[in-house]
C-alpha cells in the first residue's frame, strides 16, 4: 500500500464529500434545531429555576436527548454519504480513470470509506461541540468529559457499518433504493440484537425456526448494531461500564472486517 | 521488447462475444493504432488492458506483469474517451491530483505539474475550474494529467472525439511530439482514420471481437488510403 497515494484518495474523497448538498442541508438544520432546543433550555432555567440546582440536571438531560437526536441526523449523513462515496464515481465516470491508477481496488474502497467516515464524524463532532457550547452557557454546566468523548467514539463505529452496509447496496441498487434498504437493514440489526441481548448462547439455539436462524445469523455476523447504541446510551447516563464490553468489541470488529472483505469482494468482481 | 502482450485473450458479455482470441503485441516506443467500427470491441480491449473487466480466457500483459497485477499500472497513463474530473477541482488542482496518485509530492510535484501544463499548452488556465474550459482545453488537461506521472504508455481512447478541426489538429501535434521528442509509447483507439494514417506507424483492425489485421500501417496498404482499406477489409468480413 503507497501511503501517498491513499491519502490523495482520501483527501479526494473528503473534498468531494463535504460539497454534498444533503450534507449541507443536514448541517444547517441540525445547527438550527440545536439553537431553538437551546432557547427552549434557556428560557425554562431563566425563568422557572433562577439559582435553582435543577438547572444542571434539566442541562444533562437536554444534552443527552440533543446526543440522541444529532446520532440519529448523523446516521442520516452517513447512508447518504455511504450510498454515494462509490456510486458518484461510476455516476460521473471517473471510476475508470481513478481505477487506472496503481492501485489495488482495495485501497480505492478503504480510502472512499473512510473519507466518507471521516466526514460523518466531523458532522457529528460539530454539531455535539455546537450544543455543548450552547448548553454550558444556558445551565452553566460543563458537558464536554470523557466518557461524552468515548459516546461520540462508540457512536462513530455504527456510521462506519451503515456506511458500509450502504455502500454494498449501492454498488447494485439506485440511490434512493440502497437508502432506503440500508435503514430496513439496519432495523433487522438492531431487531435481532435486541431479541437475542438477554439469552445465551445455548438458549439462542433452542426452539429453533427458519425466522429465529435468519435472525441469530444476522445476531451473530453482523455488527452488533443495538448493544453498541446501549452502550453510548450508558456511558451519556454515567453508568459504570463493565468488562462484559469487551467480547462486544471484539465481535464488532470481526464482523466489521467481513462486511468491509465482503464489499470488496463484490466490488472486486464488478466490472468497470 | 514488448510493453503489451495480449495472448488468445477472450471476453464475453452474457452471449456476446465481446474479444474472440486475441493476440498482439505492441514494442515500447511505437505508436499503435487500435482500429475498428462500432462494437468491434477495441473499447474492452482498453478495458482489459486496464484490469477494469475481467477475461474469460487468455493473458494480457503490461511490462511484462499480468494485468490483474495493480503494479501492471505503473508507468501507464489512461485517458479516456470523455476526460471528466470532479468539476470543483482547478485545472492545476487535477494534475496535482493525477501526479500524487502516481506517487509525487512536494516540490517535485508543483513543479512537474507546472511543467506538463506547459507542455500541454493549458499553463494559463491553471486556476480555471474544470467544467469552465472548453472540451479541446479539457482534453488538453486530460493529456497533462498523463505527462504528469511521466508515464511510459499512453492508452487514449477516442481521444479526438468530440473536438472541432483546429483541437484535432492541436492535440494530434502534441501526440506526435510526445512520441517523438519522448518517446512515449502511444496506444491510441480511434475511429479517426486519416488522422491515424499520418500518425501511427502499426495498428491492429479489430471487427466482430476478432484481429482481422495486425501490421505496419505503410506496408498493409500499397498506396491506397487506410479509408479506402478499412472500408473494404470491414465490408469484405461483413
Amino acid at each position: 500500500m503507497n501511503l501517498l497515494k491513499t491519502k490523495a484518495l482520501l483527501h479526494n474523497t473528503i473534498t468531494k464529500e463535504y460539497r454534498n448538498k444533503a450534507l449541507l442541508f443536514l448541517l444547517i438544520f441540525s445547527l438550527g434545531v440545536i439553537t431553538l432546543a437551546n432557547a427552549l433550555v434557556n428560557f425554562i432555567s431563566e425563568t422557572f429555576l433562577v439559582n435553582n440546582p435543577q438547572a444542571a440536571i434539566l442541562g444533562d438531560k437536554s444534552f443527552f436527548v440533543m446526543f440522541m437526536v444529532i446520532t440519529f441526523l448523523t446516521t442520516l449523513i452517513s447512508v447518504i454519504l455511504g450510498t454515494s462515496c462509490i456510486k458518484s464515481d461510476f455516476e460521473s465516470s471517473s471510476i475508470g480513470q481513478i481505477l487506472a491508477f496503481p492501485i489495488q481496488r482495495v485501497e480505492y474502497l478503504g480510502a472512499r470509506i473512510i473519507g466518507a467516515w471521516i466526514t460523518s464524524i466531523m458532522f457529528f463532532i460539530i454539531s455535539i461541540g455546537y450544543t455543548a457550547f450552547l448548553f454550558s452557557l444556558s445551565t452553566k454546566a460543563s458537558f464536554i468529559s470523557g466518557p461524552v468523548i468515548l459516546a461520540i467514539l462508540t457512536a462513530s463505529a455504527n456510521l462506519l457499518t451503515t456506511i458500509t452496509i450502504a455502500a454494498i447496496l449501492s454498488l447494485y441498487l439506485p440511490k434512493l433504493f440502497a437508502f432506503i434498504f440500508t435503514f430496513a437493514i439496519r432495523i433487522l440489526i438492531g431487531s435481532s440484537n435486541a431479541y437475542f441481548a438477554k439469552d445465551s448462547f445455548s438458549e439462542i439455539f433452542q426452539d429453533m425456526s427458519v425466522l429465529k436462524f435468519f435472525g441469530a445469523m444476522i445476531h451473530f455476523f453482523f455488527p452488533r448494531m443495538q448493544p453498541m447504541e446501549v452502550f453510548t446510551k450508558e456511558l451519556l447516563e454515567g453508568k459504570s461500564v463493565g468488562l462484559d464490553n469487551i467480547a462486544l468489541f471484539g465481535q464488532y470488529f470481526v464482523t466489521y472486517i467481513i462486511l468491509f472483505s465482503l464489499l470488496s469482494l463484490f466490488f472486486s468482481r464488478k466490472e468497470i | 521488447m514488448n510493453i503489451i502482450e495480449a495472448n488468445g485473450i477472450t471476453k464475453k458479455y452474457g452471449r456476446h462475444m465481446a474479444l474472440d482470441d486475441v493476440s498482439l503485441t505492441i514494442e515500447k516506443g511505437s505508436v499503435f493504432a487500435l482500429l475498428g467500427p462500432n462494437g468491434a470491441g477495441k473499447t474492452t480491449f482498453v478495458k482489459s488492458l486496464l484490469g477494469l473487466v475481467r477475461l474469460n480466457k487468455g493473458e494480457l500483459s503490461l511490462n511484462g506483469t499480468s494485468v490483474t497485477e495493480a503494479t501492471s499500472r505503473e508507468g501507464v497513463g489512461y485517458l479516456p474517451e470523455k476526460f471528466s474530473f470532479y468539476p470543483y477541482y482547478t485545472v492545476y488542482g487535477c494534475v496535482a491530483f493525477f501526479g500524487k496518485m502516481n506517487g509525487i509530492s512536494g516540490a517535485d510535484l508543483h513543479e512537474k505539474v507546472e511543467e506538463a501544463l506547459a507542455k500541454t499548452g493549458v499553463l494559463e488556465l491553471k486556476d480555471k475550474k474544470i467544467n469552465a474550459i472548453s472540451k479541446g482545453q479539457l482534453q488538453r488537461t486530460g493529456i497533462a494529467t498523463l505527462l504528469v506521472g511521466d508515464s511510459e504508455l499512453l492508452i487514449l481512447d477516442e481521444p479526438f472525439s468530440g473536438l472541432d478541426p483546429l483541437g484535432i489538429k492541436e492535440l494530434k501535434d502534441l501526440i506526435q511530439s510526445l512520441a517523438k521528442e519522448e518517446n512515449k509509447t502511444i496506444f491510441i483507439n480511434s475511429h479517426i482514420l486519416s488522422e491515424m494514417e499520418k500518425m501511427c506507424k502499426t495498428m491492429a483492425i479489430l471487427n466482430k471481437g476478432k484481429i482481422v489485421v495486425k501490421g505496419e500501417i505503410q506496408s498493409l496498404l500499397k498506396g491506397v488510403s487506410l479509408e479506402d482499406y478499412f472500408y473494404k477489409l470491414i465490408k469484405g468480413d461483413a
